[in-house]
């Protein structure tokens, strides 16, 4: 009978420790949960971050979707009423020439500011002195429209006809030759005009902090320097794809590396 | 129960109401935990290859339905007049009825003739130019087309995404909250791959459950001979009827359409097409790239004299005699061509509106 009592006693001793367990891991899942909602926090020790911010401009001024007026090289006064491209694959080099290469897909939407700057995450702390990226999607990503985020072919950036992605595409309007105004319309893409643009930068240090870096990009250098196209009404709808007239593909090529240019970081 | 027993048992009971105090809360992290859609099975029949589905869009029954639900539903369309099946009806074998050029839904009509959807799992390029890498990305060709279907391609997601079925369904074929466009992509293209078609006459022949006539069979005969028809060389005998290689058969020596040049920008790609399948061909009029030509008469004479000569005509072609064929030859390989027609296709429950 005693001993009876007894482990009827270490029962609620049990019972207690049962409930102890249980109240033990329902708080260590609460703490759970709320790792899920706060961000993870990169160790402090050896990374910091880095705002990347494209700022798009005609001649030096920025651009004014729909109704600013820019001339380019060629004497045409032109406007712009959509500005897009892809940026990928970012990467950074230090200044013992290691690299980074961050593997991304931006599409740079210059009518929304928002669309025109991405952050990297996990930028090892170092000097670093230059950096590299591509316009563009490189061929494992452009045979297939089976991707996602910024890749996803419902943002306006591939073509219907043909599988791939229009790396860059300006449209717009000019003024033609008889004065009256014409549309204008630059669709470049396909995998042999992918771009790589490498621009030094002056040398910056990450040391477990957050920087900004600022990179230009011109279209009146786009369509000038060192390469001069004209708009002419004759001709100025213009398709990666197009059969004909194809000389522009390259000069757009060679242009891109003077349209875009490194401004500062902060 | 000795009391070192009772001691255990109480020690276990701890430990399992523990466990289940741990798995509640394991579920509130995930509340409705996707369990997957049920794989689908294709059926391949005997004479016809393995079908290599691509490791980023498995079928299943799920995709399956929902592909088809789609493949019928006007919602697709700028104006919801216009579905897929508009212009590739199960009838013709999913082409569009005697329509040389399909009009879309503002009148426009297109510059090709809607093609034949069989076996498309088969092949590797898609539209008459190979123009579309892949099945998936077919897809949003003809929903943006201005002479088709004309919609925005974020509007018709955006469509999707409102209606009262298509959330659940989509989330039942691929899991998530919000469908994309790959969603999208993925189910119409998995619909596409049941499409196949291999029981004609010609196949119940192979299998020994069908006879073909003499004729039907002379006419198999002067569809290998190098000397006749020689179709074999490009519409492969047998199982698919196309080996799926860009060509010029020599419909034009200036090309109105340049073909495969447009995809590659090759220049020798001048005037090339996808060598089309022959299976269901009677039901598939007017034909080639334009439907230019409205019978398989005018196909059959087309080899034997019309074709023009140009640098990048098939070599097969360039060195084949005018005039090989006589008119009894002509007549047996157009009866063999009717051997290739698959009524239980047409009529397959299964690909028709759900
Ligand atoms: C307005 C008529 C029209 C509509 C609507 C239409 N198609 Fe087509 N389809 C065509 C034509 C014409 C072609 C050939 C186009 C070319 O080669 O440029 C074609 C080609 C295809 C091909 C290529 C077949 C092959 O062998 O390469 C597939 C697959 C296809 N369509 C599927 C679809 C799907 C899926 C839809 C609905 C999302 C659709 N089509 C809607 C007319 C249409
Ligand atoms: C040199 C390769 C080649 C040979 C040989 C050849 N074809 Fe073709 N065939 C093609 C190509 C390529 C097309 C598509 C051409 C186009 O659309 O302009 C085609 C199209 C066709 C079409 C139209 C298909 C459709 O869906 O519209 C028919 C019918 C046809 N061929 C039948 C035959 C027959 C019968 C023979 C033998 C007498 C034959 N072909 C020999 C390459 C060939």
């Amino acid at each position: 009978m005693i001993s009876a009592i007894r482990s009827r006693f270490s029962g609620f001793r049990y019972a207690g420790i049962a409930a102890i367990c249980a109240l033990l891991v329902t708080a260590s899942c609460r703490y759970k949960d709320k790792a899920v909602v706060v961000t993870p926090v990169t160790p402090t020790s050896s990374y910091g971050s880095l705002t990347v911010k494209f700022s798009n401009e005609a001649g030096g001024t920025a651009i004014v979707m729909g109704s600013g007026t820019y001339t380019n090289a060629a004497g045409n006064a032109y406007k712009v009423d959509l500005l897009k491209y892809f940026v990928s694959n970012f990467t950074l080099i230090k200044s013992d020439n290691s690299e980074h290469n961050f593997a991304n897909y931006k599409l740079i939407n210059a009518a929304d500011t928002s669309t025109c700057s991405f952050t990297l995450d996990s930028v090892a702390n170092g000097t670093y002195k230059a950096v590299r990226f591509y316009i563009g999607v490189d061929s494992a990503k452009n045979h297939t429209l089976l991707n996602e985020g910024d890749l996803n072919p419902s943002n306006g950036m591939v073509w219907t006809w043909s599988t791939g992605y229009i790396f860059f595409k300006h449209e717009g309007t000019f003024i033609n030759d008889t004065g009256g105004t014409s549309v204008l319309l630059y669709h470049y893409g396909v995998d042999a005009n992918m771009k790589t643009i490498d621009i030094p930068v002056s040398a910056f240090t990450i040391a477990a902090d957050h920087k900004t870096m600022l990179l230009k990009f011109d279209l009146n250098k786009q369509y000038g320097d060192p390469n001069v196209i004209t708009f002419d009404s004759g001709n100025a709808v213009h398709q990666s794809l197009e059969t004909r007239d194809r000389a522009w593909l390259g000069q757009m090529k060679a242009n891109f590396s003077s349209a875009f240019t490194f401004d500062k970081v902060q | 129960m000795s009391n070192k027993k009772l001691h255990i048992c109480l020690a276990i009971l701890a430990l399992m109401l523990s466990v289940t105090v741990f798995n509640a809360c394991k579920k509130d992290i995930n509340p409705d935990a996707y369990t997957g859609p049920t794989p689908y099975l294709l059926v391949i029949p005997t004479g016809l290859p393995r079908m290599d589905i691509p490791a980023n869009n498995p079928m299943t029954q799920e995709g399956v339905a929902l592909g088809r639900k789609l493949f019928y539903d006007p919602i697709l369309s700028g104006n919801r007049t216009m579905s897929c099946a508009s212009c590739h009806n199960q009838a013709f074998s999913f082409t569009d009825s005697s329509n040389q050029y399909s009009i879309g839904i503002d009148g426009l009509a297109g510059t090709r003739n809607a093609m034949n959807l069989v076996n498309l799992g088969y092949q590797k390029k898609f539209f008459w130019d190979g123009g579309a890498a892949d099945l998936e990305s077919q897809v949003i060709g003809p929903i943006q087309n201005p002479v088709e279907m004309h919609e925005n391609l974020a509007n018709a997601i955006h469509k999707l995404n409102t209606d009262l079925e298509y959330p659940t369904l989509f989330k039942k074929a691929f899991g998530g909250d919000t469908i994309t466009t790959s969603m999208l992509m993925r189910a119409i293209a998995q619909f596409e791959r049941t499409m196949i078609s291999g029981n004609s006459k010609y196949d119940q022949y192979v299998r020994g459950s069908a006879t073909l006539t003499a004729q039907e069979l002379r006419g198999m005969e002067l569809y290998q001979d190098p000397a006749k028809g020689d179709c074999t060389h490009c519409h492969a005998m047998g199982s698919t009827f196309s080996d799926f290689e860009f060509r010029n058969n020599g419909v034009d020596s200036i090309y109105a359409d340049a073909g495969r040049y447009k995809i590659t920008l090759i220049g020798s790609d001048s005037g090339k097409f996808k060598t089309p399948s022959l299976r269901n061909i009677a039901l598939t009029a007017p034909y080639m790239h334009d439907g230019r030509f409205t019978t398989l008469q005018q196909c059959l004479d087309h080899y034997n004299t019309g074709f023009h000569y140009s640098p990048s005509l098939d070599p097969v072609l360039s060195v084949s005699p005018k005039g090989r064929m006589t008119a009894q030859d002509m007549t047996d390989i157009i009866a063999f061509l009717h051997t290739l027609t698959d009524t239980s296709f047409i009529n397959n429950q299964a690909f028709k509106h759900p």
